[in-house]
């Protein structure tokens, strides 16, 4: 019955081939982006960045998974124990899972389409696993028994709660003019008019503002502020625990910039033939990637007060104003 | 398959909400309330109801549990009286719950009602999406749903009034 | 595209105007400092003005379903309505001088008193179980907030908290019965439809007889019947004083509105299965209440034992399911308001000026320097009472009649006992009145010589509680409130001695009820 709600059935071995290939190009993903900012990085600070490790310095991630993968588990005393080591866990699930909502292309060859899944809630399904991510966050630095992991814990949530409604709120705008919650529909509709990111500019600048603060990313990276808290919520983390933290924030800079390319910036839609379309999409993804590591690259962390007051006092009212200018307009047109 | 999940998110459910009351760290016993919230959201799930399994996780473990988690771990550790504030509630709670367990029991046992023992209701395309809850709030239960709106702005008013701060003490002479 | 329900905005005009109100009473108190005492009072009686207005207009109107069978508007619910905008009323202008209200803010305060009455109105209305809950926690959320809005006096504190655990217990209770009856009526919403849904079949069904009794004890805990009425004396007495006499006259008589419509058109069917369990609670809790009354010195928690009791005599009206019966219920809800409001409000007259709180030495000897004052209290426990030439005289006898005549003469005779037993504490009040000399210990020793007051050893925090802002002890010459305690005590009187404008009123409600049982 469930199938009754995506409109055709895929047999179960496309839908687990399907997972395996969405979750192999990330995963494979992810070290090429920590290459990138690092190469970038250097760039933008008049240096090189990695450059002994294989040609050019590209082998340098694998040579970090490495060592993440040969250290000891080592676990702090103060720790308590089955939370410790499930914090971790919860982050990469909620990670991973959000993946399967980026849509690379529309239904192809009749039957399989290009997307992990498409529910009928749609963008709210990310949400729902963002808040697991939450806990995986909190419990890591609650579990440390650590102080500086404790600060940084609590940082990230009043974060993560302060700018988890903005980023909804700013999403609103586009699914009224789409009319649907589905990625997948938001994306076709933008296909004949324009992107969504001309009329929604507000909506879209409030996302990724709030796309930084969701994950932790510059300037917004209080939890793991390393002047003031050591490293923040995984400050007792090492080895393949600390790994899942890292590879996680990369992950999720991966699913913001595949939500935002999917609802602001038309998809997988682009010129040239169909099949190119996963291809646009991922181009997509990557610019905005890019751009987030320019913002690092450029922006000095804020204050605490001032990252609450920018929350609260700027980007709420903004989302909020945005959300009812937009409903006026889609009633009236 | 379907067994499985249920009686997962039953158990999951019901443990959580045992270990609310039962576990004596109140950080314990929040995050035993988020799983049993989330289990809840996996028996939405079950029935269908996508939209209200997501607005459950979103709304509750995502928002308002946050909260809970946030005070917990700031003021937890602090150590619950052990002395009882009404004498014999130990002995006669349970009772009492056992007596409303045994009574419901044989409620839904001894019922004549049908539909208890098959299986249910087919459930029409669409059911439980978004745009179905969304016209079920506008169109059927459209005062309901404007009410809820105030009870929150009356709510808001209230924590506000709860929580202001306090106003300087007596000197109200300047006032009349 | 949304198909809007039709709405019949003559008939939701009251609610409207309510809900204009509450934001225009909102916004006014954010400006100027501690939100503008006046404007504010004079909005908020302006907006209970217009919806009582907007209330009897609608009385001549034919009954309507409103806004896809969410609310009906009909007798029961105006009538009802109209005591509760009528109690509200009263209270404003007591609030005028009040500690709490002017810690908390008045434009707050008064925000959150109609944001209740809103709720009440709503209740009154409800005629499906979406909006029976969503209004019963529109009612009961500002009442918490309300109960512990002086911050400074930790009774008030303690009084909103508990007043919220076991709310919230009450709410919790009744969601879970109405989940049953819910599940039994075959998926029913809709109050004619549930009855529809359980008919002659699943009338006695376990199923929706637990849920019928989870529901009779989650509304039981907001009217304060016994045994679950334990919260009531404690949040009575630490509530401010105003907010008290609102809470025991309103929130009663929504609960009791809603109370009758739902088991009398929703769970008709099983009429005989919870008419002798309601008569059981009705006949205890007029023991409970009317024996806990006797020994209290605490003006506040008498009346809130009072209370109780007054309860159980409201639930045997509504117990009968008949139409004499709702008249009889609704008559008295009435005259309850007018007696409990003018009582409460020279409790709260006499708190600000002594330094004795609600207890009953601050009404000793009040008779010879303020007759007004020792009168009307005089007169409304006598009619609570239920002496003749009161309107609470004329209560009783409908309830005892309706009793008789729906073959319930037992719970009659139950309420003339209460009666009786209730005169002992009554009388010690009006003894105190007139036979005691006024009290001429020293405020700060008063506290320690009465223990079972309010708050033993505990001394009055704020020092001189009687002195208004200015230190004058003019609280009680406010000529509003004496206003409106000598209206609220004239109309007790007149009720009792012409009473048929009353019952022609009261009248409004059965035939409302009668018109919703017809078709269906």
């Amino acid at each position: 019955m469930v199938a009754a709600d995506v409109g055709f059935a895929e047999a179960s071995w496309i839908m687990v081939v399907k997972s395996l290939v969405i979750f192999a190009v990330i995963l494979g993903l992810v070290p090429m982006i920590l290459l990138l900012e690092r190469k970038l990085l250097g760039r933008f600070q008049a240096r090189y960045g990695p450059n002994r490790v294989g040609p050019k310095g590209l082998l340098q991630p694998l040579a970090d998974v490495v060592k993440l993968l040969s250290k000891e588990a080592y676990k702090p005393d103060a720790a308590v124990p089955i939370l410790w080591a499930i914090a971790p866990a919860l982050v990469i699930l909620s990670a991973t899972a959000t993946l399967a909502i980026i849509p690379f292309g529309d239904v192809a060859d009749g039957n399989v389409g290009l997307y992990g899944i498409d529910v009928s809630i749609g963008i709210l399904y990310a949400f729902a696993f963002g808040s697991i991510s939450f806990y995986g966050l909190l419990l890591g630095g609650w579990s440390s028994g650590s102080k500086y992991s404790f600060m940084g814990a609590m940082r990230s949530a009043a974060q993560l709660i302060s700018y988890e409604i903005s980023m909804g709120l700013a999403l609103l705008g586009v699914i009224m003019m789409a009319g649907s919650l589905s990625l997948v529909d938001i994306a076709n509709a933008q296909a004949d008019t324009i992107w969504y990111v001309i009329p929604q500019f507000v909506g879209f600048l409030i996302f990724m503002v709030a796309g930084f603060a969701e994950t932790n990313r510059p300037p917004f990276d209080l939890p793991e502020a390393d002047a003031e808290l050591v490293a923040g919520y995984n400050t007792e983390y090492g080895g393949m625990r600390f790994g899942s933290y890292f590879m996680a924030e990369y992950m999720e800079m991966v699913v913001v910039s595949g939500i935002a390319a999917a609802m602001f910036l038309g998809g997988w839609h682009g010129p040239g033939p169909d099949w190119l379309g996963p291809i646009w999409m991922l181009a997509k993804i990557m610019v905005l990637i890019c751009l987030f590591i320019w913002v690092r690259a450029t922006l000095p962390r804020l204050r605490y007060d001032q990252l609450m007051s920018l929350g609260w006092k700027v980007l709420l009212p903004l989302a909020t104003l945005n959300v009812l200018v937009t409903a006026v307009l889609v009633v009236v047109t | 398959m379907e067994q499985v999940a249920f009686f997962a998110g039953a158990i999951g459910a019901l443990g959580g909400a045992i270990a609310v009351i039962a576990l004596r760290n109140p950080f314990y016993s929040v995050l035993a309330l988020v799983v049993h919230l989330f289990s809840l959201a996996g028996l939405f799930l079950l029935l269908h109801a996508e939209f209200v399994a997501a607005a459950q996780v979103v709304v509750y473990a995502g928002a308002v549990m946050v909260l809970y988690v946030f005070v917990a771990a700031y003021v937890g550790g602090v150590e619950e009286p052990l002395w009882d504030a009404i004498p014999g509630q130990r002995i006669l709670a349970p009772l009492i719950g056992a007596a409303l367990f045994i009574e419901l029991s044989i409620a839904v046992l001894g019922s004549g009602l049908k539909s208890l023992g098959d299986e249910g209701e087919v459930i029409p395309a669409g059911f439980g999406s978004p745009e179905a809850v969304g016209r079920l709030l506008l169109e059927r239960f459209l005062i309901p749903f404007e009410a809820a709106s105030l009870l929150l702005l009356i709510a808001a008013v209230g924590a506000v009034v709860l929580a202001a701060r306090r106003p300087a003490p007596v000197d109200r002479g300047g006032a009349a | 595209m949304i198909e809007t329900p039709a709405i019949d905005y003559g008939a939701l005009s009251p609610i409207i105007a309510l809900v204009a109100g509450i934001c225009v009473v909102l916004l006014v108190g954010l400006i100027g400092p501690r939100g503008r005492r006046g404007l504010s009072s004079a909005l908020t009686l302006a907006t209970l003005a217009a919806a009582a207005g907007l209330l009897v207009w609608q009385l001549g109107e034919p009954d309507a379903d409103l806004v896809a069978g969410a609310l009906r508007s009909d007798g029961l619910s105006i009538t009802i309505g109209l005591i509760v905008v009528a109690a509200a009323a009263l209270v404003v202008p007591l609030q005028l001088r009040d500690p709490a209200a002017e810690e908390a803010g008045f434009g707050e305060t008064h925000t959150l008193l109609l944001g209740s009455v809103l709720g009440m109105l709503l209740l009154a209305e409800a005629q499906n179980l979406i909006s029976f809950f969503v209004a019963l926690e529109l009612l009961s959320i500002p009442l918490y907030v309300l109960c512990g809005s002086h911050r400074s006096r930790s009774r008030s504190l303690e009084s909103g908290l508990k007043y919220l655990i076991v709310g919230s217990i009450g709410s919790a209770t009744l969601l879970y019965g109405s989940a049953f009856i819910y599940g039994g009526s075959g998926g029913a919403t809709d109050f004619t439809a549930i009855a529809q849904g359980i008919g002659a079949d699943l009338a006695d069904d376990p199923l929706v007889l637990i849920g019928i009794a989870l529901v009779a004890v989650g509304l039981a805990f907001k009217v304060s019947i016994a045994p679950f009425h334990q919260w009531t004396p404690d949040v009575y007495e630490g509530a401010p004083t105003p907010i008290t006499a609102f809470m025991a006259v309103a929130t009663k008589a929504a609960a009791f509105a809603v109370f009758a419509r739902f088991f009398i058109t929703a769970l008709g069917p099983s009429a005989d299965q919870w008419q002798p369990a309601l008569a059981a609670l009705a006949a205890v809790t007029i023991v409970v209440g009317n024996v806990g009354a006797l020994g209290q010195d605490s003006l506040k928690r008498l009346l809130g034992y009072s209370g109780v009791a007054q309860a159980g005599y409201m639930l045997t009206g509504l117990l009968l399911g008949t139409v004499k019966g709702i008249d009889a219920l609704v008559f008295y809800l009435a005259a309850y308001m007018l007696i409990n409001m003018a009582a409460f409000a020279v409790i709260a007259v006499r708190e600000r000026e002594t330094a004795y709180g609600d207890d009953i030495t601050a009404v000793q000897g009040i008779g010879k320097d303020r007759p007004a004052l020792a009168w009307s209290l005089t007169i409304s426990m006598l009619a609570l009472a239920g002496l003749p030439g009161t309107a609470g005289f004329i209560g009783k006898l409908f309830l005892i009649e309706a009793a008789v005549a729906g073959n319930y003469t037992w719970l009659g005779v139950f309420i003339v006992v209460g009666s009786m037993i209730s005169l002992v504490y009554y009388l010690r009040v009006v003894a105190a009145i007139w036979m005691r000399p006024a009290p001429r210990l020293a405020p700060a020793m008063a506290g320690a010589s009465t223990e079972a007051a309010g708050e033993p050893g505990l001394p009055r925090r704020t020092g001189e509680p009687g002195r208004t802002p200015s230190g004058a002890p003019s609280g009680g010459r406010c000529w509003l409130v004496l206003g409106a305690i000598l209206a609220a005590t004239a109309a007790t009187v007149a009720f009792g001695i012409v009473p048929s404008p009353l019952i022609d009123f009261s009248a409004h409600a059965g035939e409302g009820l009668a018109s919703m049982l017809g078709p269906g």
